[in-house]
C-alpha cells in the first residue's frame, strides 16, 4: 500500500516542485534521529562507568550528525571525561527538536514566501485582466499547493511525536537497567514535558505563535489562507458578470453556471480537508493514538511485565527497534491521497465516509435522528410494532401447546414440523424419532 | 394446525400489500378483526368439539397476519436515518412476541379449567388449550378498537425521501453526461474537468455563491424534451406499478442481492434454531424444558442485540454492519461444527466423548452467538432492502415488505425441507449436515456483500 510519501509526490505541481515542503528530507532527518538514539543506547551500554557516557563518544555522536551546535558539548557538561546518561539524553533530545523545528520552519517559510510573493499576485493579475476562468483554475491550484503544504506540515509534526515515543522506549531501557525506578519515572516526566509540545505548547501552535518568525511573516498568511477568500469572491462575481453578458447563448450560460458551481464546491472541498486535518492534529496533540498503537503499547507493557517477573535482562527486549517502530500514530494519508486524486481528476472522492465510522457528519446522534421522523408517524409506528408483537405471540402461544402435544407422541421436529413442507416426511420421521427418542445415545441410522 | 396459519398468511400478504398502496388504516383494521374472529373460532372449537372450526380459526388467523403491513409501514413512514433502528425495533418486537408466547401459554395452562358463558354462544371451557385463543381474541379486539379511534393515516416520508434520492441521482447522471459532452472544451493541461454537482451537494458541499437555483440550472431547451419523456415514462410506470411485468423490470441487482441475503440467512437460521430440539435430544438427551429454556434465552438476548443494532445504525452503514453480523454468525457456527464426526460417523464410541466434539456448552455458546448475529443482521438487511428497492416498486404492490415476507417465508420453508432431508440422510451426523451447508451459505452471503459493496451503498 502506498505511503504518505508516494501520495505526496502525486500532489506536487511539477513547475512548483522546489517550493513544497520536502517530506522526504524531513523524514530522513527523523530517521537519522532514530539511528542516533540507537547508537546512543549502544554507547551507554558499552560504557565503562554504569549510567555514564564518555564525553568523547558523546561528542562524536553529535558531530556525526548535521546538528548546528551553537555550543560545544564539553562546555555544556562541565564534569570531566564522563557525562550523565540522563543529562546527555535530555540534551540530545533538545538538539533534535531544535534541528527538526529549524528545518521545518525553513521549509514552510520558503513555501509561504512563494505563495505570497508569486502565486497570489499571479491570480490577482489574471483577475485584473478579466480572465476569470483561468483565474479560477489557477486559484484552485494555489489552494491545492497551500493545502498540501499545511497537511504535510501537520503530518510531520505527528511523525515527530511518534519519534518522541521512540525516545520513551529507549528511556525504558537506559534508566531502568542502570538506575532505580525513581530515576526512570523522573526521566519519563522530563520527556513528557516535550512530548507533542514545545515547553508545554503544542508544536503547531508554537510554530505559529512563538517561533522566531514575526507575526507579519508570510507563513502566517499561508496558514490563514489570507487573500484567498477575497480572490474567490472576485472570481465568482466575475464569472457571474460574464454569465449576464452572455445571456443570449443558453449553452454558454449553462456552461458558465457549471464552472461557477464547480469552482465553489472544489474550494469548499479544500477547506473541508484543512478542517479535517486540523481536527486530526488536535487529537494527536491531545494524546489520542490509533487503535493499532494502543495494541502495540499494550503488548509492550505485557512484555515488560513478563520481563520483570521472569528474567533479569528481559527488559532488553524493550529496546528492539522492530517493536518500537511499529508505533505509527495518526496519519493524514487519506487526505493527501484525496488531493492526489484531485490533481488527476479534479474531483474529490469524499474519503473517510465509506464506512461512516470516521466521518463526524455521519455520527449524528440517535436523538438528532429521532427528530427526523414525522410526529404524526410515531404513534402509528408504535401500533404497527405492537401488532407485530401480538402476531408473533399469537403464533407461539398456540404453537407451543401443539408442540408439547407433538413432542409427547414423539413426532416433533420443532419448530420445523410447523410447515407443510414436512408433511410427506412426517410418518417416516415419526418412526425414526420414536426409536431415537428412546435410545438417544445409540444413534440409530435412518 | 400450526402450519395452516403461515400459508394463509402468505396468500393474504399479497392482498394487504395491494391494499396498503392507498391506505394503511383499513387493512390493519381488517387484519385485526380477522385475528379476533380467528382466535375466537379456534378457542370455541373445543366447546363445539369441531376440528373443522379449529382449522378454520387458524386459517382466518393466518389471513389476518399483519406482518407485511408492518414491514411496509417501516419502509414507507420512517426516514432513511432511522430505517435500520425501526427495522431493529421490528425484529425486537418479533423476538419478544416469540419469547412471550410460550411463557404466557404455560401461565394460562397453570390457571386450571373453568366454565364461562359468552353471548350468543353456548357455555365455553377455559383451559390450557383454549385459553390462548380467548386471550388473543381479547387482545386483538382491544387492539382493533385502538386502531379504529387512534390510528391516523401516516405521512409516507420514507417513500418521499426515496423518490427524492432517486431524482437527485438521476439529475446527477444527467449533469454528468452534460459535462461529459462538453468536456472537450474544458480540458486544460491534460486534466479533464468533470464534476457531479449534486453528488457533492448531497454530501455537504453547498456552493457558496451560486446565484441561480437548481431548477434554473436544469431548465435548458435541450433537456426539456428529455424531462417530458421522463415524466411520461414515470407516469406510465406509476400506472403499471402493481403489475408483475413492471415488478420484474424494476427488480435491480441490489434488490436481488438483498433478496438472496434474506433467503440464505433464513435457511441458515432454520439450520441453527429449527433443529435445536432434535439435535439436543439426540446428542445430550435434553428435555423439551431445556430446549424451551434455550429458545427463551435466545429470545431474550435478541432484545439487547436489537437495541445495539438500532444504536449502531446511527453511526455505521447497513452494508458494513451486515458484514460484521454475518461474520459473527459464521464465528458462532464454528462452535457448532463437530470435527470428530468427520472421522467417525458410523459408531457412537466417540459421540460427544472427544474434547473436540460439540458438547452442550459449545452448542449453547455457538447457538447464542450465531442466533444473535443473524437476528442483528435481520435489521440491517431488511433496512438495506427497503433502501435499495426502486421507488416504482416501493409504491406498488411488490414493495420491499412483500418481497421480504415472500422470500423470508420461502427461505423458511426451504430451510425446514432441508432439515428434513438431512435428517433422512443421517440423524447421527445431523449437526454437521446442517451446520456445514449453513456456514457455507453465511460465507456466501459475506462474499456477496463484499463483491457488491459499492452497489449496496445507500
Amino acid at each position: 500500500m502506498p505511503g504518505y510519501e508516494e501520495y505526496h509526490q502525486q500532489c506536487i505541481e511539477p513547475t512548483w516542485s522546489s517550493h513544497y515542503i520536502s517530506y522526504t528530507t524531513i523524514k530522513q532527518t527523523l530517521s537519522s534521529f532514530r539511528s542516533r538514539r540507537r547508537r546512543f543506547t549502544q554507547l551507554v551500554d558499552s560504557s565503562d562507568l554504569s549510567g555514564y557516557l564518555a564525553l568523547e563518544d558523546y561528542q562524536q555522536l553529535l558531530g556525526a550528525s548535521s546538528i548546528n551546535n551553537d555550543e560545544d558539548a564539553s562546555s555544556y557538561f562541565q564534569y570531566g571525561n564522563y557525562v550523565d546518561a540522563e543529562d546527555a539524553l535530555q540534551r540530545l533530545y533538545i538538539i533534535e527538536r531544535k534541528e527538526f523545528s529549524s528545518l521545518l520552519e525553513q521549509q514552510i517559510s520558503d513555501a509561504a514566501i512563494f505563495y505570497e510573493g508569486t502565486l497570489v499576485p499571479r491570480v490577482r493579475g489574471l483577475i485584473d485582466r478579466g480572465e476569470f476562468e483561468e483565474a479560477a483554475e489557477q486559484l484552485l491550484e494555489v489552494v491545492a499547493f497551500v493545502t498540501v503544504n499545511i497537511i504535510t506540515f501537520r503530518q510531520l509534526l505527528i511523525r515527530y511525536d511518534v519519534s518522541a515515543l521512540l525516545v520513551m522506549c529507549i528511556v525504558h531501557y537506559s534508566f531502568i537497567h542502570y538506575h532505580s525506578i525513581t530515576h526512570y519515572v523522573r526521566a519519563v516526566q522530563l520527556l513528557q514535558g516535550f512530548y507533542r509540545s514545545f515547553s508545554g505548547m503544542p508544536l503547531n501552535e508554537w510554530h505559529l505563535q512563538r517561533s522566531v518568525l514575526a507575526t507579519t511573516h508570510p507563513v502566517h498568511h499561508l496558514f490563514e489562507l489570507e487573500g484567498v477568500d477575497k480572490l474567490e469572491k472576485e472570481i465568482i462575481l466575475g464569472l457571474q458578470q460574464q454569465q449576464q453578458q452572455q445571456q443570449t447563448d443558453n449553452n454558454d450560460v449553462e456552461k458558465q453556471q457549471l464552472k461557477e458551481q464547480d469552482f465553489s464546491i472544489q474550494m469548499q472541498g479544500f477547506l473541508h480537508l484543512l478542517e479535517k486535518t486540523d481536527r486530526s492534529l488536535h487529537k494527536a496533540v491531545a494524546g489520542h493514538l490509533t487503535f493499532r498503537d494502543r495494541v502495540t503499547t499494550f503488548w509492550i507493557k505485557i512484555r515488560q511485565y513478563l520481563a520483570f517477573g521472569f528474567q533479569g535482562r528481559g527488559i532488553m527486549m524493550m529496546n528492539e527497534p522492530r517493536s518500537s517502530s511499529t508505533l505509527r500514530g495518526r496519519h493524514m494519508k487519506q487526505e493527501i491521497h484525496a488531493i492526489g486524486k484531485w490533481k488527476q481528476t479534479k474531483e474529490f472522492d469524499h474519503f473517510g465516509s465509506k464506512h461512516g465510522g470516521d466521518d463526524d457528519k455521519s455520527k449524528s446522534s440517535f436523538q438528532q435522528n429521532l427528530k427526523e421522523i414525522s410526529p404524526e408517524n410515531v404513534f402509528p409506528l408504535f401500533l404497527n410494532l405492537l401488532a407485530c408483537f401480538f402476531f408473533m405471540m399469537n403464533n407461539y402461544i398456540i404453537g407451543v401447546y401443539v408442540c408439547i402435544v407433538c413432542v409427547s407422541v414423539c413426532s416433533i421436529l420443532c419448530p420445523s414440523s410447523n410447515y407443510i413442507s414436512l408433511l410427506p416426511y412426517q410418518n417416516r420421521h415419526r418412526r425414526i424419532m420414536q426409536r431415537h427418542w428412546e435410545h438417544p445415545m445409540q444413534c440409530p441410522e435412518s | 394446525m400450526i402450519g395452516l396459519a403461515p400459508w394463509f398468511a402468505m396468500i393474504s400478504s399479497v392482498v394487504y400489500s395491494f391494499w396498503t398502496n392507498s391506505n394503511y388504516k383499513h387493512p390493519i383494521l381488517f387484519a385485526g378483526m380477522l385475528q379476533f374472529i380467528g382466535n375466537l373460532l379456534y378457542a370455541n372449537a373445543y366447546s363445539y368439539q369441531s376440528v373443522g372450526m379449529c382449522l378454520l380459526g387458524r386459517a382466518i388467523t393466518g389471513l389476518g397476519a399483519p406482518r407485511v403491513i408492518n414491514r411496509r409501514y417501516v419502509a414507507d413512514a420512517t426516514p432513511f436515518c432511522l430505517r435500520t433502528a425501526a427495522s431493529a425495533a421490528f425484529a425486537m418486537a418479533t423476538a419478544l412476541g416469540a419469547a412471550a408466547g410460550p411463557g404466557i401459554a404455560i401461565l394460562l395452562d397453570s390457571i386450571g379449567e373453568f366454565e364461562f358463558s359468552l353471548p350468543f354462544l353456548k357455555a365455553q371451557q377455559f383451559n390450557g388449550m383454549t385459553g390462548p385463543g380467548y386471550l388473543m381474541s381479547l387482545i386483538w379486539l382491544i387492539y382493533t378498537v385502538i386502531i379504529l379511534f387512534f390510528f391516523g393515516e401516516p405521512v409516507r416520508s420514507g417513500l418521499e425521501e426515496l423518490k427524492q434520492r432517486e431524482e437527485m441521482a438521476e439529475r446527477s447522471s444527467k449533469q454528468d453526461s452534460l459535462l461529459g459532452r462538453r468536456s472537450s472544451s474544458m480540458i486544460r493541461d491534460g486534466n479533464t474537468v468533470r464534476r457531479t454537482l449534486t453528488e457533492e451537494m448531497d454530501e455537504g458541499f453547498e456552493p457558496k455563491y451560486s446565484s441561480s437555483s437548481e431548477e434554473d440550472f436544469d431548465q435548458t431547451p435541450s433537456d426539456d424534451a428529455k424531462a417530458d419523456n421522463t415524466n411520461e415514462s414515470m407516469d406510465a410506470s406509476d400506472k403499471s406499478k402493481s403489475g408483475y411485468c413492471s415488478c420484474m423490470k424494476n427488480i435491480t441487482r441490489p434488490v436481488i442481492i438483498c433478496m438472496s441475503l434474506i433467503f440464505m440467512k433464513r435457511i441458515s437460521l432454520e439450520a441453527i434454531v429449527g433443529s435445536t430440539s432434535i439435535i439436543t435430544k439426540n446428542r445430550y438427551g435434553w428435555s423439551i424444558k431445556n430446549v424451551g429454556m434455550l429458545h427463551l434465552v435466545n429470545g431474550i438476548i435478541v432484545i439487547p442485540v436489537s437495541i445495539l443494532s438500532g444504536y449502531l445504525s446511527t453511526s455505521y452503514e447497513d452494508r458494513y454492519m451486515a458484514l460484521w453480523c454475518l461474520s459473527i454468525t459464521l464465528f458462532g457456527m464454528c462452535f457448532l461444527f463437530d470435527p470428530t464426526d468427520l472421522f467417525d460417523h458410523e459408531t457412537s464410541y466417540t459421540y460427544n466423548e472427544s474434547p473436540l466434539s460439540v458438547g452442550p456448552h459449545s452448542y449453547i455458546t455457538g447457538s447464542l452467538i450465531a442466533f444473535s448475529g443473524i437476528e442483528a443482521c435481520e435489521s440491517f438487511v431488511a433496512s438495506l432492502m427497503s433502501k435499495v428497492v426502486p421507488s416504482a416498486l416501493a409504491q406498488g404492490t411488490f414493495n420491499s415488505g412483500l418481497l421480504s415476507t415472500l422470500v423470508g417465508t420461502g427461505g423458511r420453508a426451504v430451510g425446514d425441507l432441508f432439515i428434513t432431508c438431512m435428517g433422512l440422510i443421517s440423524l447421527r451426523n445431523l449437526l454437521n449436515l446442517l451446520i456445514i451447508p449453513g456456514a457455507t451459505l453465511v460465507a456466501t452471503s459475506i462474499a456477496l456483500i463484499l463483491w457488491n459493496y459499492e452497489l449496496l451503498g445507500v
